[in-house]
């Protein structure tokens, strides 16, 4: 009686050498401190299942939001929150170029398009170089992260992000926003939302190894008639623009930045800090030289 | 190949991106807002006002002093007692403003020179010790008639006036180096407009703290004059700003807002009518351009008010925009506050009970219809 080959394969109780990463495993990657790790969302491959918001809320214990119909497609999330750090867009191109309702489906995704939206943990970060108490951090895995224990919710971070990513919860006074798993990353898994997704529209991993998958992938499509494809955060990609070299959750879109509630053109408002501050010292400076005056004369 | 491919999309690698200041036309994303509204609120208006004030009455002060003409004393002391004053009650507010006050100290738990609020916070406490130390040497020097104290007044205004000169004018950069789109775009202005207005409103103060002194007239000729030099680069400025808004087809939520509500010409016409007392009497025998001079500094201190509630106006805007697009979404409705609420709509404690937080039902505030608040869509960035 012969052995099927693949039964062998468990036939060991024990795996030989070290039991791997579970990240080895489930995303091909080993997690190690001090290199870079992100998210590649590929849009084109997203369905709406809203798992990996599921998943979020599920492992960082975050609350539900109120249970409302938007009237937004199946979007009933709304937006990104201190309590939602993965956003499912739900866009219906149900016109045609010429504003007209759209008579017939498109041969790819149908008419639908759909985005797992997310923080995206840029380098470098507005919201943590507006952070005043050092509670924005940059962790070992290049990653974004709040620290609880030290933000006093001065809520500068807020209109700081260009991408409205972080919030305020009203709750506990505090600063919110994805933290990339950051304890998983620790424990070597991969973060809870891309271990849920089931069509690896969100793929976790090194951001190098990421690039060259994403711009692998974009070809693909290219070739496949999908021309307009491209990658929104990738470095020199919209997205990464103003000063933001890259994003460390980035994007592959099929239509505009706008249509997905992302910005076309981010930009460091750390950049207009000096010129500012200058300006405001010279007027000062003119308005000393203007008292000056007026308190020398009669 | 690819990057000829790639010309062919909407946002390819040789195409970059439209600029920031471009409008786009084309569908958005439901309408909603990008970035999300900055939190600040009446808290933070106060404290740009008085903020304001402290930093250029302490610039006034030390000019006064060091141009050495008789008959500024009082300015200096004024100068001196209203920016510590102004330092003292200021970042009260600052603080009762954080969602987490007991932290506050947090703030000078590091210095990030990318932050404005950082910078600030470090400015603000080294302002605050330097005007102590100036408006107690003045003391001491007044009560002893001893000049050695002016004296070390006069050094320590020095830096206090530099420290001041921060104070007066970081709160428009702070704004200003936000993602916030009608502030992102007026980088330079804002903190310049900040800086002359608060010069105005100190002279304004301070003329209006001489008119009720027995101070020889010169010196409120000479606050008058420095009022009335400010007040018009002031204008000025607010025109340029107005102008670049306009030149980048920024809305402008906070002048709009402001004016329909009817509070600018009410607040204004508030410190016309009040300047008309007793200095209208006593420059009604002199010549009547005293009078408008000094009717426009009392205009100019409740107008840096208003300014700052402006600057406020326009982040509530955002705000307001968020809750339209958000009509039916409690977490954007409701006001933020650092207590939680514990009263149901029965008034019924909550605060035991074990129902999540996020659905007791005494956090959902009262909707705001449509026709009570006018409405602005911030655009995308």
């Amino acid at each position: 009686m012969t052995v099927p080959p693949r039964a062998l394969e468990y036939s060991e109780s024990l795996r030989p050498g070290v039991i791997p990463q579970e990240a080895e495993l489930t995303a091909d990657c080993t997690i190690e401190p001090g290199r870079s790790y992100g998210f590649f969302t590929d849009t084109t491959l997203c369905i709406g299942c809203k798992a990996c918001e599921v998943a979020c809320k599920e492992w960082n214990a975050l609350p539900a939001e109120e249970f409302k119909l938007s009237g937004k497609s199946y979007d009933n999330t709304g937006a990104l929150s201190a309590t939602t750090w993965r956003h499912v867009t739900f866009v219906e191109k149900l016109k045609e170029a010429d504003g007209k309702r759209a008579s017939e489906l498109q041969p790819f995704q149908s008419n639908w398009l759909m985005m797992s939206d997310v923080c995206k943990h840029c380098s470098p970060a507005p919201c943590l170089q507006a952070c005043p108490t050092g509670a924005l951090f940059r962790t070992e895995f290049d990653t974004v992260v709040v620290q609880q224990d030290i933000c006093n919710g001065c809520g500068y971070c807020v209109p700081a992000c260009p991408f409205g990513v972080v919030d305020l919860n009203a709750l506990d006074g505090k600063a919110h926003k994805c933290t990339l798993c950051y304890d998983r990353l620790k424990g070597d898994l991969q973060p809870a939302c891309a271990k849920a997704c089931p069509t690896d529209s969100i793929q976790f991993g090194e951001i190098s190894v990421l690039h060259k998958r994403a711009h692998k992938r974009v070809e693909n499509l290219h070739a496949q008639g999908r021309t307009d494809a491209y990658l929104y955060g990738a470095a020199q990609t919209p997205g990464a623009t103003g000063g933001i070299e890259r994003l460390n959750a980035f994007f592959l879109l099929t239509d505009k930045p706008e249509v997905y509630n992302l910005p076309p053109a981010p930009s460091l408002p750390s950049r207009r800090v000096l010129p500012s501050l200058l300006t405001g010292l010279a007027t000062m400076a003119g308005l000393a030289i203007a008292a000056l005056a007026a308190f020398r004369g009669e | 190949m690819r990057s000829t491919e790639l010309e062919r999309g909407p946002y390819g690698r040789t195409e970059v991106v439209a600029n920031s200041n471009s409008q786009y036309h084309g569908e958005t994303y439901y309408g909603q807002p990008v970035v999300k509204p900055s939190q600040y609120g009446q808290l933070i208006a106060s404290y740009l006002f008085l903020g304001g004030i402290a930093g250029a009455s302490q610039m006034i002060a030390a000019t006064a002093d060091w141009c050495g003409q008789r008959g500024n004393e009082f300015i200096v002391r004024a100068g001196r007692y209203l920016s510590l004053g102004g330092i003292i009650t200021g970042p009260l507010f600052l603080i009762g403003d954080l969602r987490t006050p007991q932290r506050c100290y947090n703030m000078l738990r590091i210095f990030r020179s990318t932050s404005p609020m950082s910078i600030g916070s470090w400015t603000l406490t080294a302002f605050g010790a330097l005007s102590g130390i100036t408006a107690a040497l003045q003391f001491v020097g007044d009560r002893l008639q001893r000049p050695g104290y002016r004296r070390g007044a006069r050094s320590a205004s020095i830096p206090a006036t530099a420290a001041g000169a921060v104070v007066a004018t970081y709160t428009g950069t702070l704004i200003a180096s936000t993602s916030t789109p009608l502030w992102a775009r007026a980088g330079r202005l804002l903190p310049a407009l900040f800086g002359i207005s608060a010069t105005t409103t100190s002279a304004a103060a301070l003329s209006l703290a001489a008119h009720n002194s027995a101070v020889p007239e010169a010196t409120t000729r000479r606050l008058q004059k420095l009022a009335l030099l400010a007040a018009g680069t002031e204008l000025v400025v607010s025109t340029l700003l107005d102008r670049q808004w306009d030149r980048d087809k920024s809305r402008r939520p906070a002048k709009a807002a402001t004016a329909r509500r009817g509070l600018y010409p009410w607040i204004q016409g508030i410190g016309y009518h009040r300047s008309l007392d007793r200095p209208w009497r006593r420059c009604a025998q002199g010549p009547t351009i005293a009078a408008l001079v000094h009717r426009r500094c009392r205009g100019n201190l409740d107008r840096r008010l208003l300014l700052a509630f402006d600057h406020r106006a326009s982040g509530q805007t955002i705000r307001r925009a968020a809750r339209r697009l958000f009509p039916d979404h409690p977490r954007r409705l409701r006001k933020w506050s650092r207590k939680a609420p514990s009263q149901n709509v029965a008034g019924k404690s909550l605060r035991n009970s074990t129902a999540p937080s996020n659905i007791i039902p005494g956090k959902l505030k009262k909707r705001r219809t449509r026709s009570n608040v006018n409405w602005f869509n911030c655009g995308t960035t």
